[in-house]
């Protein structure tokens, strides 16, 4: 379980987070659903720890991360996968030994053993026979499914994505979106989507959060959340549709 | 009005200078966090064998010609500024511990900082901008430990390992040069010129300690510009040019220090 309580956290002076006060259920998928531009990925940045807030508590697991040392983190993010917006893949590696790093450095597997569960986690998320490309030689789909192979492939707690969507179109999108709900479904992971896509938050959303300029102005299920802020949806759709 | 622009020079000059201040900060935190790496060598070990390997193999053709020129220019030029009254050994000599202590460190060094610390800069700041480097966090990964101290580590290492290869090259071109093509020194005047005054000493300053040095300052700005790129491309490009220029500059205000004080 992680509990947000009264984060903040502010750029150069300007505030990006104003009191984010969040739970993230066990086992579900929450969907932190707002525009462009209000944060989005600032709140995931600091649940992980990449980011440190200026104020407030991310408690993960009954520990408060903001007060960790960084070898401290470190242990605590183990439980953690982070699917970036672009991917993020290392673009020196190919996308077998993308997968790999994490086996190889802190699980300290043998090569056989790799091998196999690299081709496994290939084949759950539909990218068969893609071992020996680079990354520069996938299409944007082809780049979000790998970075959730290499998500999944360290058998995380919680999955955080960062716009899972974005840039992606209609069919790669929903192929996304069912990757999301699978891994939920057979690996039981807690997942955690910062999107603006009101289709993504309908296909994987359990919990929905509304962030409004720095703020979480509403917590429920999509039902409530199409029944209290259409109006909210459809500026969202408006703005995205632009 | 000619007091807003003094407030706004005064101002900006404050700002530089601020900014100056913090980078100097960053580089001595990133050196200390370098060095904290170290005990992790052989977690990182992949990392580092991938450094060695790509300094070599990157280096050693462009390494070979710069060498094989310093060994023809100097000995060139030696020959013509020698006067008649000038023993040839002599000459010799100072072509020697010139090319050795001097020129192929430094010419070798400056080349590099182009080619490495240049490359490295804009490795790592690519990375930086499609945050790879957060990817690297989000996997447990440090990235202090998994990209700077090998590339610390090898540039530290190959480029003394770089230099007595040049210097070898350096020294046999001339020798060539001097003995077979112009003929203006017998082979065995030439050895005895090279043995006079001969302080092992020089050996160890020429091929250890100054490329060590230098090749420190390549791969540590290198990385540390890299780690500081923003925005988009410009981004990236502004912290490879900085990375050279920082690095060259160092490497010849170190290179007149280290013979002051070593020599």
């Amino acid at each position: 379980m992680i509990e947000i309580r009264n984060l903040k956290k502010n750029f150069e002076g300007k505030p990006v987070l104003k009191g984010i006060n969040l739970d993230i259920p066990e086992g579900k998928t929450t969907v932190i659903l707002g525009p462009s531009g209000q944060g989005k990925t600032v709140l995931l940045k600091n649940i992980i720890g990449l980011y440190k807030p200026d104020y407030g508590k991310i408690v993960v697991d009954g520990v408060d991360i903001t007060k960790l040392k960084k070898s401290q983190l470190f242990e605590v993010r183990k439980k953690f996968a982070f699917v970036f917006q672009g991917g993020a893949l290392f673009d020196f590696l190919t996308v077998k030994e993308n997968l790999a790093l994490y086996l190889r450095m802190h699980l300290k597997m043998r090569e056989n053993e790799i091998e196999k569960k690299v081709k496994e986690v290939l084949r759950v998320v539909g990218m068969t026979g893609t071992e020996d490309l680079y990354p520069e030689e996938l299409s944007g789909g082809m780049k979000k499914r790998v970075a959730i192979a290499r998500a999944v492939i360290s058998a995380p707690k919680y999955i955080l994505y960062d716009e899972p969507t974005t840039g992606l179109d209609r069919t790669n999108a929903r192929a996304v979106n069912n990757l999301i709900n699978k891994l939920k479904r057979e690996y039981g992971v807690t997942s955690i989507v910062v999107t603006h896509d009101i289709e993504c938050m309908k296909t994987v959303a359990d919990q929905v959060a509304l962030l409004k300029e720095g703020r979480i102005i509403f917590v429920g299920n999509e039902e409530e959340v199409e029944e209290k802020h259409l109006d909210y949806l459809y500026e969202l759709e408006a703005e995205h549709a632009v | 009005m000619e007091d807003i622009k003094d407030a706004n020079i005064i101002l900006r000059l404050g700002s530089k200078g601020m900014e100056f201040f913090t980078a100097v900060y960053e580089a001595a935190v990133l050196f200390v966090e370098t060095l904290f790496q170290l005990p992790n060598i052989y977690f990182y070990r992949r990392q580092i064998a991938e450094q060695f390997y790509s300094l070599t193999v990157t280096t050693l053709p462009v390494t070979s010609i710069i060498a094989i020129f310093i060994g023809l220019g100097s000995t060139v030029q030696g020959t013509y500024q020698t006067s008649a009254l000038t023993p040839r050994y002599f000459t010799a000599n100072v072509i020697f511990k010139s090319t050795i202590l001097e020129l192929t460190p430094i010419v070798l060094s400056l080349v590099l900082a182009g080619k490495i610390g240049g490359s490295l800069a804009a490795e790592v700041g690519s990375m930086k901008i499609s945050e790879q480097i957060d990817a690297l966090e989000s996997l447990s990964l440090d990235p202090v430990g998994f990209l700077v101290m090998p590339r610390v580590l090898a540039g530290t290492i190959m480029l003394p390992v770089m230099t007595i290869f040049a210097n070898v090259l350096a020294i046999f071109s001339s020798f060539f040069m001097s003995t077979a093509v112009l003929h203006w020194i017998s082979p065995g005047e030439y050895v005895s010129g090279m043995k006079m005054g001969f302080k092992v000493f020089e050996l160890y300053f020429g091929n250890l300690i100054k490329p060590a040095i230098f090749g420190f300052l390549i791969a540590f700005f290198g990385s540390f510009f890299g780690l500081r790129a923003k925005g988009g491309a410009k981004g990236v490009g502004i912290a490879s040019t900085t990375a050279v220029v920082v690095s060259a500059v160092l490497i010849v205000i170190l290179d007149y220090f280290t013979g002051e004080l070593l020599l």
